[in-house]
């Protein structure tokens, strides 16, 4: 359907060129001169103009963006241009009459001639102008449009005043008078039309974008290019077209005007920016490598290959011929280069800095370094390095938020005093984005071990959760509570019942050292150590001395946990203990109203292999009566420290105990729970708490 | 809260630690690294002065244990001297003086040490 409509196009082209042909024809032959089929033949030549755009507004000639292909294509027409005129003035020889205007064909060739001079405009001005429009197209500006209406106003104007008043474009004092209200339009109109058209052909900032190397080949290009344009319309418009169709000929006047302006303005920019073409080309690849680097950093969390990337590209920009980055560690103060890249290949050195003075006097200064003459010794040390000549170098360093210093990035040329400012500003961006990148993948890391030491935390606080006892035993003549609270880091807290019946019961309390999983772990293995050791043994004192036998081979070194196993015997009214290490019992005595710290000898599980654990390790005995308490617990509650730095104590557990003592265990523990709030005032426990209340009924 | 910070001292060749500030789980790693220090440099006599220490959890406890056997394998010891008595406290309730020598003042541990 496309297709068939071009097609079409062209045949009405051809059509109404041969109409205009035979009106020619007509006219040349008869010597007669009808002014409205004139007219009309006007509008035919004009009107092939606009079906000949219709054809091309869809093809891809019409929306090319590339600079280079618009150039080559326009160069092309040129080309075209002068060839078929040429062809055809060698074809059909033209004579035009002289002096009168329009001139008038003189013979049927010249006749033949100016109508297809005519149709070549159309064919091949019109592309040409739609390459001109592309190239101004190629970064548009705001009054563009306003001054392509302008000079498409003033372009009818002036073919109307041509048409209507039989009159060139040369404004002669000779043809007119000067105030005539005719020669006032075409003036006005040929100013306004000449200023939009000058107006346009500034906008050539196509040049801008184009390589050092494009510019000056294209400068000289523009030289014979501006030359074969201007002298077009002398060649092959001057007479012809006038003698076919004024309308015709003033476009194709003023399409060669703004031709020649945007041809002049363009090769006068391009010699503009030649001086300063070498700045803009680097500046440009500036812009881009440091773009190509943010695009690596938002992707690549490797950090060696990011390293790689940085070093590659900076040598690529800087022209360098050897680029290296030393990193900083900053826990052994010493700089370690870990990659480098030469010209053309990369390889990775695994050697010291070469130059640990400057490396010094960077991490110290914090400032950017530039060598302009390296001493001889200096360049063989780099020559064996790296394979180069290297005379200058720069080096800038790397830094992060709170003056933190990564490290050093460094560029090398082979020439003394290689180095500029804007070089140094270059690597100096280079060292920035690459500081931002390790960051991030520094916060990446850490925030994946962070993740993982959460996951570590929860599994450490469930593990605990399950080894505790949900509820104490139910004993007919005991009312007893429990306490834990654990801290955000699991503290290893840790206790647990046994040999229960209606006599009495075992209790066991405990703190692992240390926090996290480890302390779970340990806490699993104590108790159930504890459990099958009750089966064995009654007396507390030798389940801890067993207890620590066992444990002493498997905890490491620095771990050890203080321990407390005692048993409440309800028949005779007494409780056995010993104490590993762990916090003292209190008990509050019903009788004299007293509450009373008891701290017998004995060292914690896992400190000895058992020697001196057992001779330290002493077992007291408790009398108990009724409405007594005893009051287990670890250093997560005497240690609980407030805003102020106090911490909770002994002290003030003995006074709660005393002063709630007519209180069932629940509401006691109620108590203690807001007396520790109270304490804490928002602060956070920083250990585990746990508390065992006994009470005697 | 100020920052745990640790002062080294030598005196014919034993070596006194004097932490300062609070030795809790944070903290633990920094003191460590200072023992561990010493022990690898060849320093087995070491003194641990703790007048300037304010608080030292369990965890800070179990730094002297992982580094006891290797010292004193060494005929070296680790002594500690000047202890307040809230940092004695939990030192005393983990019985840790049936395994260490406390002395009131470092003067005490220096002789002790050149006595041998």
């Amino acid at each position: 359907m496309k297709y068939r409509r071009s097609q079409l196009l062209i045949v009405l082209i051809l059509i109404a060129g041969f109409i205009s042909f035979i009106y020619d024809l007509i006219e040349y032959y008869s010597s007669l001169n009808f002014q409205l089929l004139s007219y009309v033949d006007e509008a035919l030549a004009l009107g092939n103009v606009l079906l000949f755009y219709l054809f091309l507004r869809k093809r891809p000639l019409a929306f090319e963006n590339d600079v280079y292909k618009n150039l080559k294509s326009f160069i092309f027409l040129l080309g075209v241009l002068y060839v078929v005129v040429l062809l055809l003035r060698l074809i059909f020889p033209a004579e035009f009459t002289s002096g009168v205007f329009p001139q008038e064909p003189a013979t049927i060739s010249a006749l033949v001639y100016s109508n297809l001079i005519s149709l070549v405009v159309v064919f091949l001005i019109t592309p040409m102008l739609l390459i001109i429009r592309n190239l101004v197209r190629y970064r548009y500006k705001k009054r563009t449009r306003w001054f392509v209406l302008f000079a498409f106003l003033a372009t009818t104007a002036l073919i109307l005043y041509s048409v209507i008043f039989n009159k060139p474009l040369d404004f002669n004092f000779s043809h007119t008078p000067i105030f005539s209200f005719e020669y006032l339009l075409g003036v006005v109109a040929f100013i306004v039309a000449m200023l939009a058209l000058f107006l346009i052909s500034m906008r050539n900032s196509w040049i801008t974008y184009l390589s050092r190397k494009e510019k000056i080949s294209y400068f000289f290009l523009s030289i014979p290019v501006i030359w074969l344009i201007i002298y077009i319309f002398d060649f092959a418009f001057a007479k012809a077209l006038p003698a076919h169709s004024l309308a015709l000929a003033v476009f194709a006047y003023l399409a060669w005007l703004f031709l020649v302006f945007y041809a002049l303005m363009s090769s006068l920019n391009l010699l503009i920016h030649l001086p300063t073409a070498r700045v803009f080309e680097r500046k440009m690849k500036e812009v881009a490598s440091l773009q190509n680097l943010s695009r690596a950093i938002s992707a690549e969390f490797n950090f060696d290959r990011l390293v790689r990337q940085v070093t590659d590209m900076n040598s690529e920009v800087l022209k360098s011929v050897f680029t290296w980055l030393e990193i900083y560690d900053e826990k052994t103060k010493q700089l370690h280069l870990i990659s480098s890249s030469t010209a053309g290949f990369s390889k990775p050195l695994k050697e010291q800095s070469p130059l640990p003075g400057l490396s010094h006097k960077i991490i110290t200064t914090r400032k950017p370094q530039v060598l302009n003459e390296l001493s001889k010794e200096e360049q063989e040390k780099f020559r064996l390095l790296s394979q180069q000549k290297i005379a200058s170098l720069a080096a800038v360093p790397l830094l992060g938020a709170n003056e933190r210093i990564f490290g050093i990035l460094y560029a090398a040329k082979p020439t003394a005093f290689g180095f500029d400012p804007d070089d140094v500003n270059m690597l100096e961006a280079f060292a920035n984005q690459a500081s931002i990148a390790m960051e991030n993948v520094e916060l990446v890391k850490n925030s994946l071990k962070q993740e993982r030491l959460e996951k570590e935390l929860q599994i450490a606080r469930e593990v605990q959760l399950r080894l505790l006892p949900q509820n104490p035993p139910q004993i007919p003549g005991l009312d007893m509570e429990s306490l834990t609270i654990t801290a955000y880091e699991v503290g290893g807290d840790y206790h647990d019942f046994y040999s229960v019946d209606e006599t009495g019961l075992g209790i066991v309390i405990g703190d692992v050292s240390g926090k996290g999983t480890s302390a779970a772990f340990y806490m699993a293995e104590a108790k159930g150590i504890i459990q099958s050791l009750a089966r064995i043994f009654t007396s507390p004192r030798d389940i801890l001395v067993e207890t620590n036998k066992i444990l002493y081979a498997s905890l490491e070194k620095k771990a050890f946990i203080s321990m407390l196993s005692g048993r409440v015997n309800l028949t005779t009214g007494s409780f056995w203990f010993s104490r590993a290490g762990h916090c003292p019992v209190i008990q509050y005595s019903a009788a004299s109203g007293s509450a009373t710290l008891h701290q017998p000898e004995g060292i914690a599980v896992g400190l000895d292999s058992g020697s001196i654990f057992d001779a330290k390790l002493q077992q007291a005995r408790l009398s108990l009566g009724a409405g007594d308490i005893l009051a287990l617990y670890t250093d997560g509650l005497s240690e609980a420290r407030n805003a102020q730095g106090q911490e909770f104590g002994e002290e003030r557990l003995c006074a709660l105990l005393k002063k709630n003592a007519d209180l069932s265990a629940s509401d006691l523990k109620d108590a203690v729970i807001d007396e520790i709030l109270k304490f804490l005032d928002g602060q956070n426990l920083h250990d585990d708490l746990t508390l065992l209340l006994i009470k005697i009924k | 809260m100020d920052a745990f910070t640790i002062t080294q001292t030598e005196n014919s060749g034993i070596v006194t630690l004097r932490p300062r500030g609070y030795l809790d789980a944070h903290t633990v790693a920094q003191f460590e690294a200072a023992i561990r220090k010493l022990v690898k440099n060849g320093h087995y006599k070491i003194i641990v002065n703790m007048k300037d220490l304010e608080y030292i959890s369990s965890a800070g406890l179990g730094v002297f244990m992982g580094f006891i056997e290797e010292v004193r394998e060494q005929n070296g010891d680790i002594k500690l001297s000047d202890l307040s008595q809230r940092v004695y406290k939990v030192f005393d309730l983990l019985g840790f003086p049936a395994l260490f020598e406390i002395y009131e003042q470092e003067k005490e541990a220096q002789e002790k040490f050149l006595q041998k």
